[in-house]
Order: structure tokens, then C-alpha cells, then sequence
């Protein structure tokens, strides 16, 4: 789960991160008015999820109250690769002697939490690293150990043991350690973290990525979501206790898990389609679930055939069956059905299947076929 | 052989009150896992099914000689469940629950290396080694005694793995879901040595999927140490970038990074053969094995 700029910066700031004063605008009008209070020397910053902002032309600068007008329209108006504004963060403009990088993630390959410094903030990290892998310093950090003093070492190396500079980065490094562990961040950073011509350092953009798995003690992060931001399938599908994946072709796959559906979507693949949207059961779906399941995949529009896979270990292939049966009515008829069944008491889940007038299918590549021939108005065998 | 359990491994459940605890103790013992004992705080008056009911997995290990571990606990409290079975000294332990946070994940999997603890991973129907014991709560009918180890990340796959070599009368010596999530217990490379020591199992069968980077660890693992033979699935060559298939740690990184075709090629560089659809799996494995 993505929070905006504003939101990042707003949690920085609970925990001491110092962040430039600004307000977000949710119109022009709004926009100027915060302006005001900062004498117009301000930066415009459209808020979105996707990455690459800055390059895409997102953030603009102004200088009086026409600049201000003039370039909220522009960015109200813009798409962001795609994304539409609907948030600018008007922030006043900072000093900038230096900027630097610092993040912190998941080192998957290692399993361990992972801290990331750079002298050359500003730019994308990949870049930098790519570039001048010698201006990074990436530090692995045992969780169960946690941040200590000499984690810290090769980023004052990097910094030539500069005191003055250090005394004011330290704390910070500390600082955003806490929130990436305390609000389940998957990713947290600040690029870029200025060094201002003051002296002080702050956060002049914000990135954090929260863990979906930590909602349930997340409650302040998930205040902060912006629902409308989530595919609307997907977020329906949430609702209904279903992890549903949005994709770009016809067939609506339910399965009972996530490896079984991903290798359906691969045979589909195969065979030249494509899924409109995956449906995961998970283990042990009642009929009911299954019914409400087919009422997830009918919001979708592109769906012209439901493809049904299941490999029955806790989940039992009559009670599947029974669902499918049950939901034969409200399917349109212009929507085909097929089924495959394996694993526990499939033998039962065919028998009613075939009373409701579906033939079942043994295995995952007989059903994918089934499927191509069932869009193409062939005969399904 | 087989590996990590046996007849002779001691069981206890965490969560043995609770309904999915409970009816699943019982679905271990009936397939013959030495079950001894169940621990739910405050529930210790009780027995299930005949089994001792412990408040603290400390006082059922001294009072069972417990050697393992399952979980059958929600996930917001895995982390501690794992910790506490951990401290009582088990050397496996397996958690089944699936949407753990990872940051608990992490701390789990590195308190568990520190204490030579073969954790297995949340978001897995556990592991089994057929007909000496069941670790898990797969529906054991499909699973035959043989020479192929198999490890997978995902459930549904190793179910239909496992259902199509036991088709072809190809059994398996231990069969482990390593689990869908970005940070596991033990990988494929945790395990690949254990299977490589077993003489029992002359082939190892992988099933990977995108995201992340364990398969292409076990390829280095495989092609510098491994002596018995290795096939790779890899699910999800079909998976958009930027997209989290379901399982939370499938998901190609933006740039192609943890794609199934990435992975395939360095399987294959490490000279690992491919199984390109599940149905290959059976064969591959006779050519070995005969």
C-alpha cells in the first residue's frame, strides 16, 4: 500500500524528521491561498503514486502569485504517466547546499533489512548506482540485532568523518530506522534529504510503502489510504475477502491458490490469451464463497469466459461444485463456464457439475483448451 | 530416508484448541505422526483427542521430549508463537498461517538461523514424508513413498506435482511448501543440502515462481555442490511487472527483475533442467531415476 508525498512527510515530521513548511491544495484557489502565507516563493508538487514525478514534468516552481495561478492549472491538468492530479503539496522553497539519499527495504535475497546512503541524492537511486555504484553505501542490518553505532560507520566513512555534519545526519538515519519498522514500511525514503544552506537538514520528499500483510496495526497508515487509487475490481474483491489480481485479457480464472492460477494464466498464455482478472478461493471455500466469488469476476466487463481450477486439498471439489451449480442462474448465457477438478472428493464435485450440465475437466492444460474453444463458440469437449 | 521428519519425530500443535488446531491434530495422528501434545495458554485442563494440553510449549517439551513444532495460530500472533517454540529449544517448526507482516518474518528467520531451528514458512501447507509423517495439513491421500524430494513455494503446485508423479507410481521421500511470502523461513537453498545428504533421494524437483532471487541462490548452490540431480518449475512466465500474483512475494520487480524468464536462464546456465509445464515433471524425473 503507497501513501502520497504529504502523507510520507507527515509521518516524518510525527517523528522528528524535520520537512519544509507547506499545505496540500486540493484546487488553484487553494493552492494561491497557501501561497500566500509562504509570499509566493513556492514549489508546486503534484501528488501520485507512480515514480518518476520530477521527470514528468510534476513539479514546478513559482515566484509570484501569476506563477502560482498559472502552473496549479497547468499540473491540475496534467496526467502523471498516467495518473491524474488531484493533490498538489505547495511547500516553500528551500536553500539547497547539498542533497543526499537515504532509504531503507528489504534485502530479499539476504533476508535482511537493508539501509541505503548516497552523497548523490536527487536522482533516481537505480541511476546512481548504475553510474557511480562507489557513491552508495548499502548496509545490511540484522533484525534481530536492530540499527546499532557501527552499522553506521561506512556512511561517515563516506562523509569523511565530517562531526558537525554527522551529529545532524545520525539522529535522522536513527529516526527513519523507527518509522520503517514501526509502521511496517515495505520501503521507506527520503530523496532528496537536503543539506540546506542553514545548516539544517530536512526531508524534501518522501517515499513509504507499507506492508498490506501489517494492516490490521496500521490503523493511521490506513486513514491515510486512497482507496480510489486501487483498481476498483481489486478493491471490491478485497471486500469480499478475495485476493483478485486486474489483467488486460477475457478470461475470469477462480482458483484455490495463487501458484495454481498463476500457472493457469501461463498455459493461457500458450495458447495466445489472456486472463481479465484472477479470483483466489484460498483453502477450504464454501459454496457460498464460491458464489460470491463468480459475483466479483461478472463486475468485470471483459470477461467473457470463467475458467474454473481447483486442486481440492482442504478445499473439498463438491462444495465447489455446488457454488458453480448455484451461480448457473445468474450468469449470462453469453458467458461460458468450465471447469477442471482434482484432489479431494472430485469424483462428487463432476457428479454435480454434470447434473447442472457442465463436463469437468482432469487437468489444468485440457481446461485451459476447453476455454479458447468455448470463447471461439466451439463445442467444449 | 527422508529429511527433517520422520516416524520418530515428536510433534507438538500451538493453537490445539482452537477448530483448524484441532481437527488437524487429529488428521496428523490418523496418518501416523508421533502427535504428543497440544499448547494453548489457559487451556491446559483440557485434553484433544486424547492429547496432553500444555500452557507454554516449554512445559510440553519437558514433558514430551517434543522435537517439532506446527502453528495453527492467526497470523498477528505467529511472530510470537514461532519465537516461544524457538526459545523452548525445538529445532523445527513450522507455521502455516498466511498474511504474516514481514517485518515479524524477518525477525523470525533470523532468530531461527541463530539457533539452528529449521523454521518452514508461514504461508505453506507444511511439509510431509510419506507414510512416516505429516507435518502439515495437505490432504495426504495423493502422496506415495519414493526417491523424489520436492520443495515449492506455492501449495496448489506441489499438489499437482505430487499428483501427477504419484500417477505415474513415482514416489516422494519428503515433500516441503517453503511458502508464497517474500520472506520465508527456510529457501530452497536452506534445503538442498539436506536432501543432497538423504541417500533415499535420488532427485530433487523445485518449484519456483517470479519474485525475488531463491531460485537463482539455489542455482548457484546447485551447480557448485549438489551431487544429486535437480528439475525446476517456474511458475508465472505469464505474471505483468509491478503486479503481486497473489502470493506476496510473486511479483516482478519493474525492470524484469525476479521474471520466470530471468530465472529459467540462470537455472539453465547451472545446467538445471526445466520442466516447462507441470505435466513434464513425471517425465523428467523417470529419466533420472531409470
Amino acid at each position: 500500500m503507497k501513501i502520497y508525498e504529504y502523507q510520507a512527510k507527515q509521518i516524518f515530521a510525527d517523528n522528528e524528521i524535520e520537512i519544509p513548511v507547506g499545505k496540500v491544495a486540493l484546487s488553484v484557489e487553494e493552492a494561491v491561498r497557501i501561497s500566500a502565507e509562504l509570499d509566493y516563493k513556492v514549489a508546486l508538487k503534484a501528488q501520485v503514486h507512480v515514480g518518476g514525478r520530477g521527470k514528468a514534468g510534476g513539479i514546478k516552481f513559482a515566484s509570484n502569485k501569476t506563477e502560482v495561478e498559472e502552473l496549479a492549472v497547468e499540473l491540475f491538468n496534467k496526467k502523471i504517466k498516467g495518473e491524474i492530479v488531484e493533490r498538489l503539496l505547495v511547500e516553500a522553497q528551500q536553500e539547497i547546499k547539498e542533497e543526499l539519499y537515504l532509504g531503507l527495504t528489504l534485502n530479499r535475497t539476504k533476508k535482511t533489512d537493508t539501509l541505503i546512503f548516497s552523497r548523490s541524492g536527487g536522482m533516481d537511486i537505480e541511476e546512481v548506482a548504475a553510474e557511480n555504484p562507489d557513491q552508495i553505501v548499502t548496509i545490511d542490518i540484522d533484525p534481530v540485532l536492530g540499527l546499532q553505532g557501527f552499522h553506521l560507520t561506512p556512511i561517515a566513512k563516506i562523509l569523511n568523518f565530517d562531526k558537525n555534519l554527522l551529529n545532524k545526519l545520525i539522529p535522522i538515519v536513527k529516526k527513519l530506522y523507527f518509522v520503517y519498522k514501526n509502521y511496517d514500511c515495505l520501503l521507506v525514503e527520503i530523496n532528496p534529504l537536503a543539506i540546506l544552506e542553514d545548516g539544517r537538514i530536512k526531508a524534501l520528499d518522501g517515499k513509504l510503502e507499507m506492508d498490506d500483510n501489517a494492516r490490521y496495526r496500521q490503523e493511521k497508515l490506513l486513514d491515510m489510504w486512497d482507496e480510489k487509487k486501487e483498481d476498483q475490481l481489486e478493491l471490491i474483491g478485497r471486500q469480499e475477502g478475495f485476493v483478485v489480481i486486474k489483467l488486460n485479457g477475457d478470461v475470469a480464472i477462480i482458483s484455490n491458490g495463487a501458484g495454481l492460477a498463476i500457472s493457469t494464466l501461463d498455459s493461457l498464455q500458450r495458447h495466445g490469451k489472456t486472463a481479465a482478472n484472477i479470483l483466489d478461493l484460498s483453502g477450504g471455500a464454501t459454496a457460498e464463497k464460491v458464489k460470491r466469488a463468480v459475483k466479483v469476476v461478472l463486475k468485470d466487463s471483459d470477461v467473457k469466459a470463467i475458467l474454473f481450477n481447483i486442486f481440492g486439498g482442504i478445499t473439498r471439489c463438491e462444495e465447489i461444485a455446488q457454488g458453480v451449480s448455484e451461480s448457473l442462474n445468474e450468469v449470462p448465457a453469453s458467458i461460458p463456464i468450465v471447469c477442471r477438478m482434482q484432489g479431494t472428493n472430485r469424483d462428487q464435485g463432476i457428479e454435480i457439475l454434470k447434473c447442472a450440465g457442465l463436463n469437468a475437466a482432469t487437468d489444468l492444460e485440457e481446461v485451459v483448451e476447453n476455454v479458447v474453444k468455448a470463447i471461439q463458440g466451439g463445442e467444449v469437449g | 530416508m527422508s529429511i527433517i521428519i520422520d516416524k520418530n519425530t515428536k510433534v507438538i500443535v500451538q493453537g490445539i484448541t482452537g477448530r483448524e488446531g484441532s481437527f488437524h491434530a487429529k488428521l496428523m495422528k490418523l496418518y501416523g505422526t508421533n502427535v504428543v501434545a497440544g499448547v494453548s495458554p489457559g487451556k491446559s485442563e483440557e485434553d484433544v483427542h486424547g492429547l496432553p494440553v500444555f500452557d507454554t510449549v516449554k512445559e510440553a517439551v519437558n514433558k514430551t521430549g517434543a522435537d517439532a513444532s506446527i502453528l495453527f495460530v492467526p497470523p498477528r500472533f505467529t511472530k510470537d508463537a514461532v519465537l516461544e517454540a524457538i526459545d523452548a529449544g525445538l529445532k523445527i517448526v513450522v507455521a502455516v498461517a498466511e498474511g504474516i507482516p514481514f517485518h515479524d518474518m524477518l525477525y523470525c528467520r533470523n532468530y531461527a538461523f541463530k539457533n539452528n531451528c529449521i523454521l518452514i514458512g508461514p504461508n505453506t501447507p507444511g511439509i510431509i514424508s510419506p507414510n512416516k509423517s505429516k507435518v502439515g495439513f495437505m490432504a495426504d491421500t495423493i502422496y506415495k513413498e519414493g526417491s523424489v524430494g520436492l520443495i515449492s513455494r506455492s501449495a496448489t503446485l506441489s499438489y499437482e506435482a505430487v499428483n501427477n508423479l504419484s500417477a505415474e507410481e513415482i514416489g516422494q521421500s519428503t515433500v516441503i511448501g517453503i511458502g508464497g511470502d517474500p520472506v520465508q523461513g527456510a529457501t530452497f537453498k536452506d534445503l538442498l543440502p539436506m536432501f543432497d545428504e538423504d541417500p533415499d533421494t535420488k532427485v530433487v524437483v523445485m518449484i519456483g515462481e517470479i519474485g525475488g532471487s531463491d531460485e537463482e541462490e539455489a542455482a548457484a548452490y546447485i551447480k557448485d555442490n549438489m551431487k544429486t540431480p535437480v528439475i525446476a518449475f517456474i511458475a508465472g512466465e505469464a505474471a505483468p511487472e509491478g503486479k503481486r500474483m497473489g502470493h506476496a512475494g510473486a511479483i516482478v520487480s519493474p525492470g524484469g527483475e525476479g521474471s520466470a524468464e530471468y530465472k529459467k536462464q540462470v537455472l539453465t546456465e547451472a545446467k538445471i533442467e526445466i520442466a516447462e509445464k507441470l505435466t513434464d515433471i513425471p517425465t523428467l524425473c523417470k529419466k533420472i531415476l531409470n
